[in-house]
C-alpha cells in the first residue's frame, strides 16, 4: 500500500454501515475517524508509516474517588479473558482505555467484523464499570 | 414558534451519533417515524405533534422460517415474554414471518424522553433476544421431546 493514502477509508464505509456519523480529524503522522454510539465517543487511529495497523477505541473518565490500584486489577482481570480488547488504565489522566488493536493488509478486512468489534469494546466497558461499582 | 416533537428527538438520536429518516405518516403532518440503526438493528419511533406526551419505540425479528411453519409458531413464546417484559407489546407481522417489539413510553416532555431513552431502547432490546432465545429453546426441546417420544413408542428406550 502507497504511503499517505487514507488506508481507513473502508472504516468510513463500516461506520456509515452501522448507520452512525463520523468525522476525520488527520494530521501529517496520523488518520484519525471519531464518531459516537449511543451517545459514547469512539476512536480509530492509523499512522500514515504504518499502514498495517489499525486501532479502534474508546476513552473514559474514572470517576473521583475510585482507587486507581482497583481499577488496575479489575482491568487485569478483563485483559485476561476478553477477547480482542486490550483495557488500559492511564493513571496521570485517570481514563480507563479501551482498545482493539489490528495487524491488516488493508481495513476492508475488518469492515465485515466492525460491529462485533464494537460490541465488546461496548461490553468490555460496561463490564469493567459495573466491576469497579461493586469494588 | 416551538421546534416540532419530532425534529427534536431527531436531532437528539442525531446528537448520539445515529444518522436518522424521518417519515411523515399523514398528511396533516401529525404523526411522525423516526428511523435509526444501532448495534446492527434498526428501530423506529413513532411520535405526534398532537400528543406530545406519548412515544412508541418499536423493532422488528426475523422468526425463523422453520418456526414460523409450524403450528402455534412463536405466539406462545411471545406470549410468555410480554409477562416478563411488562411494558412490551409483541405483535407478528407479514404471515408470521416477522414481529414487532415495541414498547409505548409516556413522558411530560421531550427532555425526560430523551433523557430515558437508551434505557428504554436496551429493555426493548433485551425483550426482543429474549423472545428469539424462547423460539428457538422452545422449538429446541419440542423437537427433543418429540423425538424422545417416537423413539419411546417404537421401543428403543
Amino acid at each position: 500500500m502507497t504511503q499517505g493514502a487514507d488506508h481507513l477509508a473502508p472504516l468510513e464505509t463500516a461506520i456509515e454501515d452501522e448507520g452512525l456519523i463520523f468525522s476525520r480529524d488527520d494530521d501529517d503522522e496520523a488518520l484519525r475517524i471519531t464518531f459516537k454510539s449511543e451517545g459514547d465517543r469512539y476512536f480509530i487511529v492509523g499512522y500514515r508509516d504504518d499502514p498495517n495497523f489499525v486501532m479502534i477505541g474508546s476513552g473514559w473518565s474514572l470517576p473521583a474517588g475510585v482507587l486507581l490500584g482497583e481499577a488496575a486489577e479489575i482491568a487485569n482481570s478483563l485483559n485476561v479473558r476478553k477477547k480482542f480488547v486490550k483495557t488500559a488504565v492511564w493513571e496521570e489522566e485517570r481514563d480507563a482505555l479501551f482498545t482493539v488493536e489490528l495487524c491488516v493488509t488493508s481495513a476492508e478486512e475488518i469492515r465485515p467484523h466492525f460491529g462485533r468489534l464494537l460490541d465488546v469494546l461496548r461490553d468490555t466497558a460496561a463490564e469493567f464499570f459495573a466491576e469497579l461499582r461493586e469494588e | 414558534m416551538p421546534a416540532l416533537i419530532r425534529e427534536e428527538i431527531a436531532q437528539f438520536i442525531e446528537g448520539e451519533g445515529h444518522r436518522v429518516e424521518v417519515s411523515l405518516l399523514e398528511e396533516t403532518e401529525e404523526l411522525a417515524e423516526i428511523a435509526f440503526r444501532t448495534r446492527g438493528q434498526m428501530f423506529s419511533i413513532a411520535v405526534s405533534e398532537v400528543d406530545p406526551t406519548r412515544f412508541s419505540i418499536s423493532t422488528a425479528y426475523e422468526v425463523p422460517e422453520w418456526l414460523s411453519e409450524r403450528a402455534g409458531g412463536a405466539g406462545d413464546s411471545l406470549r410468555d415474554v410480554e409477562h416478563e417484559y411488562p411494558g412490551t407489546r409483541f405483535m407478528l407481522a407479514h404471515d408470521g414471518t416477522i414481529f414487532v417489539a415495541t414498547i409505548d413510553f409516556e413522558a411530560p416532555n421531550v427532555g425526560e424522553f430523551t433523557g430515558q431513552f437508551w434505557r428504554v431502547l436496551g429493555r426493548l432490546r433485551d425483550a426482543g433476544n429474549s423472545a428469539v432465545e424462547r423460539m428457538v429453546d422452545r422449538s429446541e426441546s419440542k423437537a427433543a421431546a418429540d423425538k424422545f417420544i417416537r423413539q419411546f413408542m417404537r421401543g428403543d428406550r
